[in-house]
């Protein structure tokens, strides 16, 4: 038993270890303590989506998750998807390319969100793209370009291949 | 000179400017700053609708420790003005006397942390007397309704040109009555028929993702500086002079990316909160909603519209008079602006002799209704376009044929004294009629499948909006725009650069759209009424011609040419075939130093009082919306098999945009014609938090869903760009009742369209 | 916001909370010692999805204790004529569990929850023990004539699942195990096209169950024998089944149409 809990964990990569409040959501601990805030809070409870980042590979709603539960684990959110020289992940290099983003609030919550369906599945239907995308809220665009936007990062990295 | 053939930036698919920030989780929003020392904000709201405030007790949360202030009314001195609003300053800061909703803010805390400042929340002790509530739009008008306001709140009436007028609290529980007459009601009389139609228009929440937030500081004790999400910040300005009595120059306001906004963003929202707490603390102060409170602070206006339309036998309309109630809520906010636009679209776009209309803004003790994206229009839109499809049916008539008899042509005004209008509407109709299949609909019928179609529409562009924009060039052909148009998700820092970009002959990447504080940005009205393009857009076009003239001017001198022998390319001087750099050219004429030229754009639509609101329409905006639908009777589910809407652009300045513009507004009708909406129960809102509140997701796209950006080219804009935003949004709900009046004979004449009423109606009819 | 809130007063959704104990436990029987021994008792944290909502709401957090350090009540598995379903089981460990397949027609509609992002995090147990209307769960349990698992450190409690309503405190109890009868020729059609106003699940096999669930209501459950008319099943359902999005004349009506549908969905099997 304890209030304050030590995390050692990777963000993007890098290791990070930390003590804090055992209340601390994993949000916070992003945006606040690894002064990430590429990751945004909209909701606050799970619905919106607008805060989904990795935790150990599966998207999850960091408003809604503690700190304590990233210890051990790896955590990616959307800074971490570029590579080193800056290039773009095909999901962002898709969003940007086909504007499937508008007031952007949503948008790295939707880009990670699409990155995890496309390390399980990187030729996904365009069913099983709704499907998907169906667990985050756009409330600017109208999901059509969000949708086409992540068949064609599918598309750009495995050409020739789209079902 | 044809100048879309040559164009070069403007009608391309480019990335947007913020792209690369956006999708790298790197664009700055308010709810992202946080300053040295800052604390956090939280409002205490009232759990009763109506009642007199007898007394506070918030000794125990300053205590806490952790807490540094604690913001009640009784608290609020003579220096400051208490209340705030548009046309009518109603709304207090935190509550004076009463509460007038359930969620009206009766206190603020600023403390270290949000922890703390909810802790300190429970402590604080509120008396209240109760008083009768006011729920409805009924409610309010009937005999010996409770008022909200005994006595009528400071208030103003705008002048009005020909036909307009408005009057403030023309009967309790009304703050503002708007009118509008034209031709003589006589013409009734000669009427074939006169059909006589009530709607009902259900209420939605923006939904906007970044919550209403600001972040505020006292510089010197006597400067606000204010970051803050809000799409007008002069407005806003201008009001917080009013309320902290301070000089504009002493209060400064910065608009990083704003998270969307869809119209609520506009006025004082958190803004005054945060910026009282930090004069309280003399520490910077963020006040950030929860989405939550977003649901309490500012919604669509529910609405009552009455329709009494004159018609021939063959079809050709005469008159329509127009009663409209629309659901304020607790304070007037922009109802009284809002009243004014739904009172004077009601018509449509279509030729009358006679339009008479008063639109009443009624308060009641919920939430208050404010700017939604449509803004009236969405209202009658609803039922303009509903009853166009009932008086075609009782005519016999076939409902586009009924259109095209009465629509108005290119180029004729809405009403005498307005504007002509700048999309051909007919060529609009048939084209998304032929999309959905409307002409063969009756070849191969399917049972409870139907189609409909409507056209949306509004006056764009705001009434009243100076523009003002501002570009500098340095000595290498870096340029800045300055101009107070808000990034708000419609793309705008992107459409003003590319226009920049394009007339001065440069690749869209050196154009830098500057950080918006009022401080240095030019003045603009605000970022609204689809106005970017088609307002600021002039502005910016401008200075942009301005600035070209003075570079060409200033090569020609240098060069012993003359100015329009010469041309501009990426900030090198073409003539004939040579191409020559303008860096040295200016270096050797400043002595070595370097130079920036300057140059200001300017755009106002002219005074005018034979124009009914004072100005003539900047531009019209419309929406033609087709759907496909099917209607399950045993359950009265609707399944939208095929979504057309279309919008006229002028001329696209960037295509992706305008897509991602009508596509989103049309998502937003589509919830708003299906599910979503605001439920109350009385004075109670039941589902107002993001799990309760249904919003569109992916998976309620329609089978198909097509938008087309027409560009007819009469926009007033730059190259005939007119703005977008707002019109996909307009003739969906109508267009799926038509489907279902197609497919069923059965006529919902109000929103949403959801099972339950869908059955009903049909149970109804059988 | 909660419209129960009862207090003069609004309080805003929390989003941050004070700080908090926090236990790990990693067996049952230590977490449900905790439950048992702690002065207040501490809040059970499973997926999380529900309990964010409720501190939103304002619920008060003394302690917390997470689950997801336990080292079973995970999975299913088909054990003495019941499917026995572990209660922090997620609803993609569901969807495509072979053992549930014991049961046609349960994955799907346990796939069907929530969505895509949820369901890697929710669980089955934390969505009964919410007690909350809007949650699909517990329609499909008390269609499935579904047994509920406490323990807790005075012993073990079963709890029929359409008893969970007016169950009481459960706060020192910890829900282990959710068991479903495997009666002869048993199936499950579950409709929720018309979600959120109603969503209602038939089970075939013997007597046959039918469980309708709306925004604001309580389940109402309605059994009979299979050869009873839709409409027959329906005049069962509770006189004042209304809440501000529909009436009982739509939910009846509307119900044994269903039905009707669920009934030959069920028959092609
Ligand atoms: C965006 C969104 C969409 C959703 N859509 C749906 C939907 O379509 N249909 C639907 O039915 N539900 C839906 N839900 C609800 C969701 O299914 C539940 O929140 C989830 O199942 C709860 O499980 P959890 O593990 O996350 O519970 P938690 O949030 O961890 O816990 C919920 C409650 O149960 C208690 N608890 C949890 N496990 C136990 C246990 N084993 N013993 C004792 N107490 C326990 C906790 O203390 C808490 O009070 C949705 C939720 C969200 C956020
Ligand atoms: S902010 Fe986390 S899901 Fe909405
Ligand atoms: S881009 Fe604004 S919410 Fe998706």
């Amino acid at each position: 038993m304890s209030d304050t809990v030590s995390i050692t964990c990777t963000v993007n990569g890098e290791p990070v270890a930390a003590d804090v409040p055992a209340s601390t959501t994993l949000a916070d601990f992003i945006r606040e303590a690894c002064g990430l805030t590429g990751t945004k809070i909209a909701c606050g409870h799970a619905v919106c989506g607008a805060c989904t980042i990795h935790l150990d590979g599966v998207p999850v709603a960091s408003c809604s998750a503690y700190a304590f539960e990233a210890d051990g684990s790896e955590i990616r959110t959307v800074e971490g998807l570029e590579d080193a020289d800056g290039e773009l992940d095909p999901v962002q290099a898709a969003f940007a390319d086909l504007s499937a983003f508008q007031c952007g609030y949503c948008t790295s919550g939707m880009i990670m969100l699409a990155r995890a369906l496309l390390d399980r599945d990187p030729n996904p239907s365009g069913e099983t793209i709704r499907k998907w995308l169906s667990s985050n809220i756009c409330r600017c665009t109208g999901y059509e370009m969000i949708v086409e936007a992540v068949a064609r990062a599918a598309e750009a990295a495995n050409p020739g291949t789209m079902r | 000179m044809n100048e879309s053939a040559r164009l070069e930036v403007v009608g391309r698919p480019a990335r947007r400017k913020d792209a690369r920030e956006k999708v790298r989780g790197k664009a700055g929003y308010t709810t992202d700053i946080s300053l040295p020392g800052m604390l956090h904000a939280k409002a205490l709201r009232s759990a009763i609708a109506h009642a007199r405030l007898v007394g506070i007790d918030a000794s125990a949360a300053r205590e806490l420790p952790g807490v540094h202030a604690v913001l009640t009314g009784d608290g609020i001195g003579d220096d400051i003005a208490p209340t705030y609003g548009y046309f009518i300053k109603d709304q207090p800061i935190v509550a004076l006397d009463k509460v007038r909703y359930e969620g009206d803010t009766v206190a603020a805390v600023a403390a270290e942390t949000e922890a703390i400042a909810d802790a300190a929340l429970r402590l604080i002790k509120v008396e209240y007397e109760e008083l009768p509530p006011v729920a409805s739009i009924e409610d309010a008008l009937s005999d010996g309704a409770a008022e909200l306001f005994e006595e009528a709140p400071m208030g103003i009436v705008p002048a009005y040109g020909t036909g307009a007028s408005a009057e403030l609290r023309p009967r309790p529980n009304v703050c503002y009555r708007f009118n509008y007459e034209t031709g003589s009601p006589d013409v009734f009389e000669t009427c074939d028929h006169v059909f006589e139609d009530t709607f009902h228009f259900s209420r939605m929440q923006h939904f906007h993702l970044e919550p209403f937030a600001a972040v505020a500081q006292w510089l010197d004790g006597d400067r606000i500086e204010v970051s803050t999400s809000c799409q007008n910040p002069f407005a806003l300005r201008k009001e917080l002079g009013r309320v902290f009595k301070l000089p504009e120059n002493s209060i400064s306001v910065r608009v990083p990316f704003v998270g969307g906004g869809y119209g609520s963003k506009n006025n004082c929202k958190a803004e005054p909160i945060a910026i009282l707490l930090a004069r309280m603390t003399g520490r910077p102060v963020r006040f950030a909603l929860t989405h939550d409170e977003n649901f309490l602070t500012n919604t669509q206006h529910a609405a009552v519209l009455k329709l009494k339309t004159g018609v021939m036998n063959d079809g050709t309309l005469v008159a329509r008079d127009s009663e409209i109630f629309l659901d304020s809520g607790a304070y007037s906010d922009a109802s009284p602006l809002v009243a004014e636009k739904a009172g004077y679209r009601i018509p449509g776009p279509y030729r009358y002799r006679h339009i008479r209309t008063s639109c009443d803004c009624v308060m009641t003790n919920t939430a208050p209704a404010g700017p939604f994206r449509g803004f009236g229009g969405t209202q009658t839109s609803w039922a303009c376009e509903s009853q166009m499809d009932m008086i075609a049916d009782r005519l016999g008539m076939d409902p586009l044929e009924f259109r095209m008899k009465n629509l108005i042509d290119l180029g004729e005004p809405f009403v005498p004294g307005e504007s002509g209008m700048d999309s051909d509407l007919r060529a609009g109709l048939e084209l998304v009629a032929r999309e959905i299949g409307y002409h063969d609909r009756k070849k191969n019928p399917v049972p409870n499948r139907g189609v409909g179609l409507a056209l949306g529409f509004k006056d764009g562009g705001g009434v009243n909006k100076p523009a003002q924009a501002r570009i500098k060039v340095s000595t290498f052909g870096d340029i800045f725009l300055h101009c107070g148009t808000v990034e708000i998700g419609q793309g705008a820092h992107s459409a003003l650069s590319a226009v920049v970009a394009e007339i001065l002959g440069a690749p869209a990447g050196r154009v830098r759209y500057m950080p918006i504080n009022t401080d240095h940005t030019p003045y603009d009205q605000g970022t609204n009424a689809s106005s970017a393009i088609s307002v600021m857009g002039q502005a910016v076009e401008r200075a942009a011609r301005s600035l070209r003239a003075q570079v060409l001017d200033f090569a020609a001198d240098r060069l012993g040419a003359e100015p329009q022998d010469l041309d501009l390319e990426d900030w090198h001087i073409r003539k004939g075939n040579e191409a020559l750099p303008l860096a040295p050219m200016i270096m050797g004429h400043f002595g070595g130093t370097g130079w920036e030229f300057t140059a200001d754009g300017f755009h106002k639509a002219e005074t005018d009082h034979s124009a009914p609101l004072e100005t003539q329409c900047v531009f019209w905006e419309l929406g033609w919306g087709a759907a496909d639908i099917e209607v399950d009777p045993d359950t009265g589910l609707i399944t939208v098999h095929k979504l057309v809407v279309s919008g006229d652009a002028g001329q696209a300045i960037n295509p992706l945009v305008c897509r991602g513009q009508d596509e989103g507004a049309a998502i937003m009708g589509l919830g708003q014609a299906l599910f979503e909406e605001m439920v109350y129960d009385g004075t109670r809102l039941m589902n107002g938090d993001a799990f309760a509140y249904r919003v569109p997701m992916a998976q309620d796209l329609p089978a198909e869903f097509v938008s087309i950006t027409q560009e007819q080219g009469h926009g007033p804009g730059p190259f005939g760009a007119k703005g977008m935003g707002e019109g996909g949004m307009l003739p969906v709900a109508p267009a799926i009742a038509n489907a279902l009046f197609d497919a069923t004979g059965v006529r919902v004449a109000a929103l949403p369209l959801s099972p339950p009423r869908v059955k009903a109606a049909l149970a109804k009819n059988s | 916001m909660s419209p129960l809130d009862q207090s003069p007063n609004m309080l805003p959704p929390v989003r941050q909370l004070p700080p908090f104990r926090l236990f790990r436990p990693t067996t049952t029987a230590e977490a449900v010692g905790i439950l048992g021994s702690e002065e207040t008792p501490p809040i059970c944290y499973a997926g999380g999805t529900d309990l964010c909502l409720s501190v939103h709401e304002g619920r008060s957090v003394p302690s917390l204790l997470t689950l997801n350090t336990l080292d079973g009540l995970r999975g299913a598995e088909v054990r003495n004529g019941t499917l026995a379903i572990g209660a922090l089981a997620t609803f993609d460990e569901l969807s495509t569990h072979d053992q549930v397949t014991a049961i046609p027609g349960l994955a799907e509609a346990l796939g069907a929850i929530a969505n895509v992002r949820i369901r890697f995090r929710a669980t089955i147990g934390g969505n009964v023990v919410a007690r909350r209307t809007a949650y699909e769960v517990p329609i499909l349990l008390a269609a499935l004539d579904a047994r509920l698992v406490f323990e807790s450190s005075v012993g073990r409690r079963e709890l029929a699942a359409t008893d969970i309503w007016t169950a009481g405190d459960l706060d020192r109890s910890l829900l282990t195990e959710i068991e479903i009868p495997l009666t002869e020729g048993l199936a499950l059609d579950y409709d929720r096209t018309l979600r959120p106003w109603m969503t209602q699940a038939a089970a075939g096999g013997g007597t046959e169950r039918v469980a309708v669930g709306t925004r604001f209501l309580r389940p109402a459950l309605l059994s009979g024998d299979p050869g009873d008319s839709a409409e027959t099943r329906f005049s069962g359902l509770p006189g004042e089944f209304n809440d501000v999005l529909l009436t009982r004349d739509y939910v009846s009506g509307t119900g044994a149409a269903l039905l009707t549908r669920q009934r030959a969905r069920l028959a092609k099997g």
